[in-house]
């Protein structure tokens, strides 16, 4: 068969074809729903923009607090040796680390968690 | 910024154009329905300086252009056509139907873009230009390449 060019109007005539042939699918989500999802990260934003400097905060604390438990421990450390020897010296460091640890992860994850709640 | 009611009326307006569009041009429902519902989510977040309906209708056709494009990009293949053209409902469809939607999955993402926004929406050379962000004259080459094209895979179904 000899191929023919297609006018103007038989694309359009075509492409009203298309677009006039049903879409499948679920039902469009209403307008309240949009809404409701516009709204719901509005505030989600404007909560992270609260608790991203606590996070931050938080961090900060952890890590001057870390340094300042090293410091402190190569001082004593210097200053009497002698401590490492007692076994409730080292029970008492090690201790303290693990709560130290375990409060800022818990203070991070809190704040995370509040985070992620709200969005 | 747009009232909820507002808001509420554009939506009913020019959801089902816009979930049309996507979902021709995109080969799958529930990409489109994402993509639409993003687009009107960004509307809501950083609404145009407008209060125009036309205008505002152009400029969720552009986000809603834009969303396109870049999932594009990310995904670099046509899975969609296979999405299309499995579906049960295709199935029962009369061949022609299906054959409608399986040549224009045919064409490239521009040019099913460029086909819709100016033959089932009207859009101008100007307004398509606005809408897919490209330079007016070259709307007019692109869409001449995309109607040849067009016409060449719908010969090409004819004649087999």
């Amino acid at each position: 068969m000899k191929k023919t060019s297609m006018t103007d109007d038989d694309i359009a005539l075509w492409m009203r074809h298309l677009a006039s042939s049903p879409l499948e699918g679920p039902p469009l989500p209403d307008a309240q729903l949009v809404l409701w999802r516009a709204h719901a990260w509005d505030c989600a934003h404007r909560l992270q923009r609260v608790t991203r400097p606590l996070e931050v905060g938080g961090l900060l604390v952890m890590g001057v607090a870390l340094v300042s438990a090293v410091l402190l421990l190569a001082w004593i450390t210097g200053v009497a040796p002698q401590l490492w020897a007692s076994r409730l010296f080292v029970f008492v460091t090690l201790g303290s680390v693990a709560l130290m640890s375990a409060a800022a992860m818990l203070h991070v994850g809190a704040i995370r968690t509040i985070g992620l709640s709200l969005r | 910024v747009l009232s909820d009611e507002a808001f509420t009326d554009f939506y009913r307006q020019t959801a089902g154009d816009l979930r049309n569009y996507a979902a021709r041009v995109l080969g799958n429902i529930s990409k489109a329905d994402d993509v639409v519902q993003e687009a009107y989510l960004r509307v809501l977040r950083h609404p145009p300086a407008t209060g125009n309906p036309q205008e505002l209708r152009a400029y969720v056709f552009r986000v809603v252009s834009n969303l396109i494009k870049d999932g594009w990009r990310r995904e670099k293949r046509e899975s969609t056509i296979r999405d299309m053209t499995t579906s049960p409902e295709d199935q029962r469809d009369g061949a022609l139907r299906i054959d409608v939607r399986r040549t224009f999955l045919k064409l490239r993402v521009r040019d099913r873009q460029l086909l819709w926004l100016a033959y089932v929406e009207g859009e101008t050379h100007r307004e398509i230009a606005s809408t897919l962000g490209l330079r007016e004259n070259s709307v007019r080459v692109l869409l001449a390449r995309a109607r040849e094209r067009l016409s060449n895979f719908l010969q090409g179904a004819t004649t087999k």
